[in-house]
């Protein structure tokens, strides 16, 4: 292990011709990174494939007719395209407000949740003081409550707030941190070197400045994954639009596409898939533009 | 490998040390460290202590969520030694948990290297192994259904090519936890997406020194990146033991948590009790309960696992 | 720090738009806004209701109606309810699941309608529960005071694929409603005829699932003359000879064939929330069904070549009356009400239910209604005859407050019963135990067993 963390440039340990032998050695370094690459893609490509089998599914089955629907087994490609389906969600079901108030709702919630746990992480990983582990071990407790016991109490509290049927009782607490973020984002912060946060505290920097011109930066990924993980989770959060928005003009997309199924058990399977479609779209575009995040372009200690 | 980690573990707040007064500049970063908290604090009085509180004083109580409650003492405790609907489901949460934490571990590992793959087109592959986990649980009970189909369902094509196939798999109390378990590998795109944040963390330098010094894929894989994964691994851990303790929206609209009440879950149950049985009192001390089982195992987990949790990159 | 109090701006602002949204709700023009929550949410339903809303509008100038759809989570779910009860912001109105109307009562988050019924009788404007079915009247109440006024209802046949038994070599004349119910071993007989599988034992075709669709165990037992309640006693009647005859039935018939090869078959033709369009009887995998009126719909959209038959659900021993039950909707009133608007709340009630009221809903959903003066019009009942006929002798289930969760029971331990986990007898205990301690908490109390409504058309 030791040898590990030898820098590279040492002695070389081959008794042959140095020129020739680097030589060589790029060749069948360029001939491998060819096949590797060949390989590294059919491997992605068919674990990709198997992960897209729903969205496929979902896509083939929203463009298929009510006649499509009712073969047995229902053919995999649409014999014919029923492209007016999409139409045909938005002509059943306001979906041009429901898109607006989850909307509202997932840029709130998730505005929220990367700022307030982000802040509150770096109480518990980038300031050292006493008592702190302990306080953490309350996080993680918290983790452990089921949700259906808050149901009761925090609806009576946000019913005498008077905030039932407005987006308050779902964005408020984005803005106060979560277990789950503030246990994510601590893991990441406690990775950065110790020393890049002192030097910045000996320059006479605040905290608060650390906190945006030098962790922020550095915890790009993690915060990456908390805004993802929040505006999911906003997106197609299903409780808490039902109980805490009440009248349609508030409701969401996730409570609406609901409406398909009726009450004697019948959904029309083309129209709730083409409804959950353009309920997804949305996200993955914005998962498409903020996966970029995910990259090793900051290596540690490249700051101050 | 072991000394050089254990030689890393930071060394601030981890280990006993007598207590004695604190410094001025202690002080002052207590100070700062508290003010950093105040949002999580709040949050906390809030939307835990306070639901927290109220249901461990229902849970003493016969209580419907409408009319008054009564004080009964121990008796809702007691049932939960009775009723058997508990111990059924403790057995179906468990069995999830213990098949789905693990398998849930691997898979994401594998998924986030794929995502981490140095090709051009990565995007593309990260989103398609991400779309599943942005599918709403009610859409994606409807999809898996179909995927199970014995008659023309993917999932059996793939069993029959194996020998087995054209059976029911929701019909069946055990196998119907064992779709659920699969089902919910679709998700690992989430903590995928930790693991993948956790890879970029890691010093390219590392990889660099080791293939210098013959290490070979594996071995950098052993030794350089489970080491510096460490912390994303017990993150996705935790979450992933309350997670499958606290399994629920599957159930609840796939299975109705049948068959046989193969797929009643704690947390579902402990749901019908509050909603449906209007025996919040008991629901209540279900919750009790779980919580600190799932604090006592978190905090087990946590202790257990420090010495091999590795947070500093820069030392490897 | 810039960005920080850019940040702090953004969530300003942000709050500003969160309050401006929640203000939506006064009423305005000096109107009263009386709020609808409606489970029957599909854009078929809704549509039907807004038209029937438009018409109150009409007649009640001074009212504006906000009609907010609440798709139905799961059955005896009260969530929602129980949460705007308790905080003050309850609907005025809600159609909900009829069969969850007596536990809600009990549990205190309904009006009790008696004391309006009382003083439109004092008025002299009658008793309007009168105009509808007896036994949907008798669903909603409790402790001698009403709930809930029924809006639709359905009940259960046995629906045949007359192809598929000519096939087979069954002689469907036998099948003629004239004749009156078969029996219980008739209808095995003829099944058997139709079962068939491939090489591999697979089923390909089933002649009938006898707990498939609306095969549940509560309408075997209701056929056998089940009880289900004992008032003397305040317990579930689950051990009663007809609720175990019916466990044991479904044991018999199980028995006799594969259990797994026919949740194979199941799955594959007629999976878990399989659309509409989708069933196995319209691909002449069934012989027989036992479904109810709303499929009629169905057929006649998704399977208009299908040559099919209804006849009676069969019975016990040949002579026997025949039985059905029927479920469906109703209106309640819930307590904790934003406004204080009960009597206005009850005359749009009244009029969401009257003739013209029902009559839009059920002809545009093809659901039977409970306002029995229109079971005789034709248009309403249209492709439903025979079973707005049975309405003259259909039950409903005992309305209790453990109602959802003795079905729930009832279902789970049939799954024990045919995965052969537990015996008739067993099954039956497990659910007397299960329901006695669950009553505790609600008796003493008298459930209303309510009479056939007889002759209705």
């Amino acid at each position: 292990m030791a040898t590990l963390t030898e820098q590279p440039g040492g002695p070389s340990p081959s008794p042959i011709d140095p020129a020739a032998a680097r030589e060589n050695a790029q060749r069948v370094l360029r001939r491998k990174k060819i096949t590797a690459g060949i390989g590294k893609r059919i491997f992605l490509v068919v674990i990709s494939v198997i992960f897209l089998i729903p969205l496929l599914w979902m896509l083939s089955t929203a463009l298929k007719s009510t006649g499509d629907l009712s073969k047995v087994p229902p053919p995999i490609i649409p014999q014919h395209w029923a492209w007016s389906n999409f139409k045909e969600v938005f002509k059943q079901l306001p979906f041009g407000t429901f898109y607006l108030n989850s909307f509202w709702i997932t840029l709130l919630t998730t505005i929220g949740s990367v700022a307030s746990n982000f802040i509150v992480a770096y109480g518990f990983s980038c300031i050292e003081w006493r008592g702190r582990d302990k306080v953490f071990y309350l996080v993680l407790g918290t983790l452990f409550l089921p949700f259906p016991i808050t149901l009761i109490p925090m609806f009576d509290m946000f019913a005498r707030l008077h905030w039932i049927n407005t987006y308050l009782p779902l964005v408020v607490p984005a803005f106060l941190g979560s277990a789950f973020f503030t246990f994510l984002l601590r893991q990441f912060l406690l990775q950065i070197p110790r020393d890049n946060l002192d030097a910045a505290r000996i320059d006479g920097a605040s905290e608060w400045r650390i906190l945006w011109q030098i962790v922020a930066p550095m915890a790009r990924p993690a915060l990456g994954a908390v805004a993802i993980f929040s505006a999911v989770g906003a997106w197609n959060d299903f409780l808490g639009p039902l109980i805490y928005l009440q009248d349609n003009a508030h409701m969401t997309l996730s409570i609406g596409i609901q409406s398909f199924q009726q009450a004697n058990g019948n959904v029309p399977y083309n129209l709730l898939m083409a409804g959950s479609l353009m309920i997804i779209l949305p996200l993955v575009i914005l998962f498409f533009i903020f996966q970029r995040y995910f990259i090793r372009g900051i290596t540690m200690g490249s700051f101050k | 490998m072991a000394d050089t980690l254990q030689a890393q573990a930071p060394s601030a707040g981890r280990r006993r040390e007598p207590r004695k007064p604190m410094s001025p500049r202690e002080k002052q970063n207590m100070r700062r460290g508290l003010l950093f908290l105040t949002p999580w604090a709040i949050g906390f009085l809030v939307f835990i202590a306070y639901p927290l509180v109220y249901s461990i004083i229902i849970s003493f109580t016969s209580y419907t969520g409408m009319n008054h409650a009564k004080f009964i003492g121990w008796d809702n405790y007691k049932s939960l030694f009775t009723d058997p609907l508990v111990g059924q489901s403790i057995g179906n949460t468990l069995f999830y948990a213990v098949l789905a934490v693990p398998i849930g571990l691997v898979v994401s590992v594998l998924l986030a290297l794929a995502m981490n793959r140095n090709v051009k087109e990565v995007a593309w592959y990260r989103t398609a192994l991400y779309v599943p986990s942005l599918v709403p649980v009610f859409a994606m009970s409807f999809i898996f259904v179909v995927l199970v189909n014995p008659q023309y369902g993917i999932v059996n094509k793939v069993i029959e090519a194996f020998g087995g196939g054209n059976v029911n798999y929701l019909a069946e109390p055990t196998s119907a936890k064992v779709v659920i378990v699969v089902m919910a590998q679709l998700g690992a795109g989430n903590a995928a997406l930790i693991f993948l944040a956790g890879l970029n963390n890691i010093p390219q330098t590392l990889y660099e020194a080791a293939r210098i010094d013959g290490a070979n894929p594996w071995q950098s894989f052993t030794k350089i990146t489970l080491p510096l994964l460490t912390p994303a691994i017990l993150f996705n851990l935790i979450t992933g033991i309350s997670g499958g303790l606290q399994v629920f929206t599957q159930a609840y609209i796939m299975t109705g948590g049948g068959p046989d009440n193969g797929t009643l879950f704690y947390m579902y149950y402990l749901y019908k009790n509050a909603f449906s049985y209007a025996q919040l009192g008991f629901a209540s001390a279900m919750a009790v309960a779980l919580f600190l089982f799932g604090m006592l195992l978190a905090l087990l987990v946590f202790w257990v696992t420090r010495r091999f949790v590795n947070y500093d990159a820069s030392a490897a | 720090m810039r960005r920080g109090r850019k940040l702090a701006v953004g969530v300003a602002a942000g709050a500003l738009v969160l309050t401006a949204a929640g203000c939506g709700t006064q009423s305005t023009g000096g109107k009263t806004k009386i709020v609808v929550w409606t489970q029957q949410a599909d854009p078929v339903g809704m549509a039907a209701q807004q038209k029937v809303i438009n018409w109150i509008e009409k007649q009640m100038p001074n009212v504006t109606i906000e009609l907010d759809r609440k798709p139905g989570v799961a059955a005896g779910d009260n969530t929602q309810l129980i949460t705007a009860v308790r905080g003050n912001v309850a609907p005025d109105l809600m159609l909900t699941d009829r069969f969850g109307v007596i536990q809600q009562a009990a549990l205190g988050m309904l009006k009790s309608l008696t004391p309006y019924i009382k003083k439109d009788e004092a008025a002299g404007k009658g008793n309007v529960t009168k105009k509808y079915l007896p036994f949907a009247v008798g669903e909603g109440a409790w402790k001698g005071q009403n709930y809930a006024l029924p809006y639709d209802t359905d009940d259960r046949a046995l629906v045949y694929n007359k192809e598929v038994l000519q096939k087979a070599g069954v002689d469907i004349s036998k099948l003629d409603p004239k004749n009156g119910p078969i029996t219980i071993s008739e209808l095995q007989a003829m099944a058997a005829k139709v079962d068939k599988k491939d090489s591999h034992g697979n089923y390909t075709q089933v002649g009938i699932v006898p707990w498939w669709g609306q095969g549940e165990p509560a309408t075997w037992m209701m056929g056998f003359g089940a009880k289900f309640f004992d008032n003397k006693t305040c317990r579930v009647t689950a051990t009663e000879p007809a609720a175990v005859k019916a466990y044991t039935l479904l044991d018999n018939w199980v028995s006799k064939l594969n259990y797994t090869k026919l949740q194979a078959f199941l799955a594959a033709y007629a999976p878990p929330n399989a659309p509409p369009t989708i069933s196995p009887i319209y691909q002449n995998r069934f012989g027989f069904e036992i479904t109810g009126n709303w499929d009629m719909a169905n057929f006649k959209n998704y399977a208009p070549k299908m040559k099919y038959g209804v006849t009676y659900l069969p019975v016990e021993k040949k002579g026997q009356p025949p039985s059905t039950w029927a479920g469906g909707f109703a209106l309640t009133m819930p307590k904790g009400t934003k406004g204080n608007h009960g009597q206005l709340a009850w005359e749009v009630m009244k009029l969401y239910d009257s003739a013209y009221g029902q009559k839009v809903f059920m002809t545009a959903t093809s659901h039977l209604p409970t306002y029995t003066a229109l079971l005789k019009d034709p248009q309403v009942i249209k492709g439903q005859e025979f079973f707005a006929k049975q309405l003259s002798f259909a039950r409903s289930r005992v309305p209790l407050p453990i109602g959802a969760f003795l079905w729930n029971d009832q279902e789970t331990e049939q799954d024990a019963v045919l995965l052969g986990k537990h015996t008739p007898m067993q099954a039956a205990e497990t659910i007397q135990k299960q329901t006695d301690s669950m009553l505790k908490m609600y008796c003493p109390f008298k459930a209303v067993f309510a009479k056939p409504a007889g002759a209705v058309n």
